[in-house]
């Protein structure tokens, strides 16, 4: 009885090793950062298309928040897995993907901004400038009215025409929110600083605000040349007669 | 003992920065013309106050003298010294008045960094101000590239009361034509037709990237002054990158480098005399200079990786060394780039390049390139004379625009000048640091203020403190008379208020 025991024993632990041993090569594959969400899968395994459905439901699921918050605020928010969403809850937390980021940011930016995917709100000033040798683009700047700081975007032509009024004295420009990929140096145009645009879209129109005559402008002024040329009538009076 | 100044010579004095004042009002009535001609009401009051305030102060001011005698060389170098001064504190008055700057000190810095064609700008929201407002701007810095008293006397505003020691004041010290107003009117003339020449090219330039002709005139003719008179401003906030156009940096590198040379060297050239041009010391001292950081600032590019072909590489090279050794301050690499992706290595050869500068009698700053030339002979001399028999005798000679000794006296003066510049690089990079600016960046300004080069790597902004401010008015101001000139005249001033000492008799 005691070695059918014994027998029974062995077989069972057999069974728990081999059991852990064929668990080994399953879990190879299912790198883990040890947090109760599960585990994870690298960005190297994971294909862009994955990558690309998760930022599109990241943004969507932003988008959604900006309209619940602007619209409806009594609303419930969808569950996780409405119809439509795309959630990969194996995903990290992707840090190429910057949310509103402030013009003055970029402006002062170092590497951690370089290629990384941003968004940026701001009166576009000046004008459209061609851009040699391609164009379908053109140049526009974008100006924080808050900081003053500008940053340059590489637009397509054909969003221009969402461009009502170009800042400028007397002008109020178009507010533009720019998503695209900021480049510290931009080895496609000559190492200068500027945002890809990939999606443009209008925040405010622009306005014209032109200088309306006022006489009442002009008198301290006039004022001041009555009195400069009287001043200047005396000194070559004595001028004169000193002679 | 100091030369003191008496209260005829102030009076003396008065009158003539009188006279500058109301060239001051004739000035301000191009960008009062600009105003009214586009319907900008606004700035158009403005500088109608400008100039009824100038025509108030310049005849008060001629009232204190009505007729004065001619100049001698103590009073010239007070009118010069004091004229500076005087045109950027009532320069501002229509700039402060304009609501683009903080304070007043903000517009009394854009003021004097637009006489003395420095660049640098406190401005806020320039890309809202208007065509007046710039064109003011620009003529400050066009009279200033020239020279205020070049100007006047070229105008025979200061009529026959006056000899070189006016013009020798303003740090020239080579007269083009043996007469001091014919020199004055070639330069402006010449200035003038490049001037003229440049803005049909950059306005071409202009029209073809896309801007519309009205902003394209003037946006041209603001680059061809601000590149003649190596100025460094510009009508918008992202500065040069703004036109992305390598045409017109070509355009605008030709124009720095024409008003770059000594107009001597000019006129030399204009009759005919083409190998003075090649055989003068400033051009070959320049042109070793030139290479040798040329080669220098692309190496430590190169290092940084930021571009990633040859072409690009040189064209932001060429440009970024061409801005700063002409004091110019242009910049193709951004404020931002300048301490991120650059160096602190290429920083380090910009300052060099920037603290030279460019040819004595051009409208450059800097040590100037001819005093350079003149100390490294002097230093290959010293050598040989050490190595040579204690009986031998050498005369040393160098060529600017014919063949000149080099004297004892010449070598004193530009070492006193080397050493100014050096003691007001020191004291502006201390005051700089002790602000809380790190080290390279607090060099970088120094030298960009005391050279009046423009160039920023971030400090000169509207919320620097005050203090600074003054300091980096008071390098713009001294570095654009080579400060003999200001201590010279600060020593006299100071030697002047001592009361004389009281002899009793015996």
């Amino acid at each position: 009885m005691r070695g059918n025991m014994n027998t029974a024993l062995r077989a069972a632990c057999a069974a728990l090793i081999a059991l852990i041993l064929c668990m080994a090569p399953v879990c190879a594959f299912a790198d883990g950062d040890g947090s109760s969400a599960g585990a994870v899968s690298s960005s190297d395994s994971v294909s862009s298309a994955d990558k690309k459905d998760v930022a599109k439901a990241r943004v969507d699921a932003a988008a959604a928040d900006s309209d619940a918050a602007s619209g409806d605020a009594d609303a419930s928010p969808e569950p996780v897995d409405a119809p439509g969403n795309s959630v990969d809850d194996g995903q990290t937390s992707d840090n190429s993907f910057l949310y509103d980021a402030a013009i003055g940011d970029l402006a002062g930016a170092d590497s951690y901004y370089d290629k990384q995917t941003v968004q940026v709100t701001g009166e576009v000033v000046g004008e459209a400038i061609s851009v040699t040798g391609d164009p379908d683009h053109v140049w526009v700047v974008l100006r924080d009215p808050g900081t003053g700081s500008t940053v340059t975007v590489f637009l397509r032509r054909s969003e221009l025409h969402k461009i009502d009024v170009f800042g400028a004295y007397g002008s109020t420009g178009t507010t533009l929110r720019v998503r695209g990929q900021f480049n510290l140096a931009c080895s496609q145009h000559e190492g200068e600083s500027d945002v890809h645009a990939q999606v443009v879209s209008v925040v405010s129109e622009g306005s014209q605000h032109a200088d309306e005559f006022d006489i009442d402008d002009f008198k301290p002024g006039a004022v001041a040349l009555a009195i400069g040329a009287v001043l200047a009538f005396v000194f070559w009076r004595m001028r004169e007669r000193s002679r | 003992m100091w030369q003191k100044f008496s209260l005829y010579d102030f009076r003396v004095i008065a009158h003539y920065l009188g006279v500058l004042t109301m060239f001051l009002a004739v000035a301000e009535c191009v960008p009062f013309t600009v105003a009214i001609v586009l319907g900008e009401w606004q700035p158009a009051s403005h500088y109608l106050l400008g100039i009824g305030v100038a025509l108030i102060a310049g005849s008060l001011l001629r009232l204190i003298l009505p007729s004065p005698g001619k100049l001698t060389p103590k009073q010239a170098m007070a009118v010069t010294g004091f004229a500076w001064l005087m045109l950027a504190l009532l320069g501002c008055i229509p700039l402060y008045l304009s609501g683009h700057y903080g304070s007043v000190l903000d517009a009394i810095f854009e003021g004097m960094s637009a006489w003395t064609t420095t660049g640098a700008s406190l401005v806020q929201d320039l890309d809202h101000m208007s065509v007046a407002d710039n064109m003011w701007r620009f003529t400050m810095q066009c009279i200033g590239g020239q020279g205020v008293v070049v100007i006047a006397l070229s105008l025979g505003l200061f009529g026959r009361a006056v000899d070189s020691s006016l013009y020798s004041s303003e740090g020239r010290s080579e007269h083009v034509i043996p007469n001091i107003m014919q020199t004055a009117r070639f330069i402006v003339r010449f200035s003038m037709a490049t001037i003229v020449i440049g803005t049909v090219l950059t306005t071409a330039a202009c029209l073809a990237i896309g801007m519309e002709p009205v902003r394209a005139f003037f946006n041209g003719l603001w680059l061809a002054v601000a590149s003649f008179n190596t100025g460094g401003m510009t009508s918008m906030s992202t500065g040069i990158i703004y036109y992305h156009c390598s045409a017109l940096e070509i355009v605008i590198m030709v124009l720095i480098l024409l008003g770059s040379i000594n107009f001597t060297l000019h006129s030399e050239v204009w009759k005919g005399h083409v190998l003075h041009f090649f055989r003068d010391i400033e051009i070959r001292t320049l042109a070793i200079w030139l290479s040798v950081i040329l080669v220098a600032f692309v190496a430590t590019l190169c290092a940084a990786g930021i571009y990633d072909d040859l072409p690009t590489l040189l064209r932001r090279a060429v440009f970024t060394v061409v801005a700063a050794f002409s004091s110019t301050g242009f910049q193709t690499i951004s404020v931002n780039q300048m301490t991120t992706v650059v160096s602190s290595g290429a920083l380090l050869i910009i300052i060099f390049c920037m603290a030279v500068g460019g040819s004595a009698g051009s409208t450059t700053g800097g040590i100037k390139v001819l005093r350079i030339g003149v100390l490294v002979k002097e230093l290959v001399a010293y050598i040989k004379d050490l190595l040579a028999p204690a009986s031998a005798r050498q005369v040393v000679m160098y060529y600017h625009v014919g063949r000149r000794p080099l004297s004892n006296d010449l070598v004193r003066a530009n070492l006193a000048v080397l050493l100014l510049y050096g003691v007001a690089f020191l004291v502006t990079t201390i005051a700089t640091v002790a602000c809380g600016y790190a080290a390279a960046p607090s060099m970088f300004e120094s030298v960009s203020m005391v050279s009046n080069v423009g160039m920023s790597c971030g400090i000169i902004q509207p919320g620097m403190p005050d203090a600074l401010k003054v300091l980096y008015i008071i390098d713009m101001w001294a570095g654009r008379l080579e400060y003999v000139t200001l201590i010279a005249l600060i020593v006299s001033i100071v030697a002047s208020m001592k009361p004389k000492r009281r002899v009793r008799a015996r």
